[in-house]
């Protein structure tokens, strides 16, 4: 029997019966039928979305809906205590990620507060952005940028008080790519009646080719001694 | 001991890495980078204060003379 070439329906043969034509033509149109069924349904506004990569597997889906808030990956976050690297793994499949840092504390003055990706060493941070110095004494320089390219991207500075806190949300796209991903973060540090602490806004890629596992926060100077992190994943 | 404290979101599991020799290198170098820098600062406090002590004014007379 001949089918026709993209999905296979029966086709009518030319040397078929005269009285097996209407057998025949229902043979084929229950073909179309099944396979178009998906058609069916959907109201006003919705879209065809395939929903698998299986040939006519698909659905009606509101358009631009359903699925792209965030939720909560690390069940009442992580503790930011009694470690220098802390790393929230087993993240999989998540194009959004959003990292909130809620007052991580430096258990070492002054030190400087970064973000990893896929425990990944490599100078694969290319950001730029603009800090700002808690200082007493006014220069022009208290505000100033940073830029360029290195194996960490630092979000922050704790003061010289180990009071100091640091907050900083982290927005990450593009988590499920092999391509580059984009980054953009926002940090706040209080002084803790000390001084020096920087805060920084800043954004640019990251550069490595997996998707995103892991992010990890690193206290450069010793443990961070409060806080917690929280990871927030949109598949989509 | 400096440590990385990893936590499994898939597992629950949390588990502990001791920093090898040259993170912990790594971060006794930084210590000693702020420790210098908080020397040199409060150095530089104090080669303030005994200026202004020396010509008897106060920090905001200063900022006033250099106004």
């Amino acid at each position: 029997m001949s089918v026709t070439p993209n999905f296979s329906w029966p086709l009518i043969e030319n040397t078929d019966l005269v009285t097996n034509l209407p057998a025949d033509f229902e043979t084929f149109a229950d073909a179309v039928d099944l396979d178009l069924a998906g058609l069916n349904g959907g109201t006003t506004g919705q879209v065809l979305t395939k929903d698998s990569a299986t040939d006519l597997d698909f659905s009606w889906e509101t358009a631009g809906g359903a699925g792209a808030g965030f939720t909560l990956l690390n069940a009442g976050g992580t503790a930011l205590t009694g470690a220098a690297t802390i790393t929230v793994s087993g993240i999989s499949d998540q194009e959004r990620l959003i990292i909130v840092v809620d007052q991580a504390g430096c258990g070492t003055a002054s030190s400087q507060i970064s973000f990893r990706l896929n425990t990944d060493t490599g100078s694969n941070y290319f950001f730029a952005g603009q800090e700002v110095r808690g200082v007493s004494t006014w220069a022009a320089d208290n505000v100033n940028a940073f830029r360029g390219t290195n194996s960490q991207q630092t979000i922050g500075f704790c003061s010289d008080n180990t009071s100091s806190r640091l907050s900083s949300s982290i927005f990450l796209e593009g988590g499920k790519s092999t391509d580059a991903k984009s980054v953009w973060f926002m940090t706040g540090v209080t002084s803790g009646s000390g001084s020096s602490h920087r805060t920084r806004i800043g954004g640019g890629l990251y550069l490595g080719s997996s998707a995103i596992t892991s992010v990890s926060l690193i206290s450069s100077a010793g443990n961070f001694n409060n806080g917690t992190v929280y990871v927030y994943g949109s598949g989509n | 001991m400096y440590q990385e404290k990893i936590v499994n979101l898939q597992t629950g599991e949390e588990t502990w890495r001791n920093f090898s020799a040259d993170e912990i290198a790594e971060i006794e170098q930084e210590q000693i980078k702020l420790a210098a820098e908080a020397a040199e600062a409060a150095a530089k406090e104090a080669a303030r204060q005994a200026l202004l002590d020396k010509l008897g004014i106060t920090a905001d007379e200063a900022k006033l003379l250099l106004g």
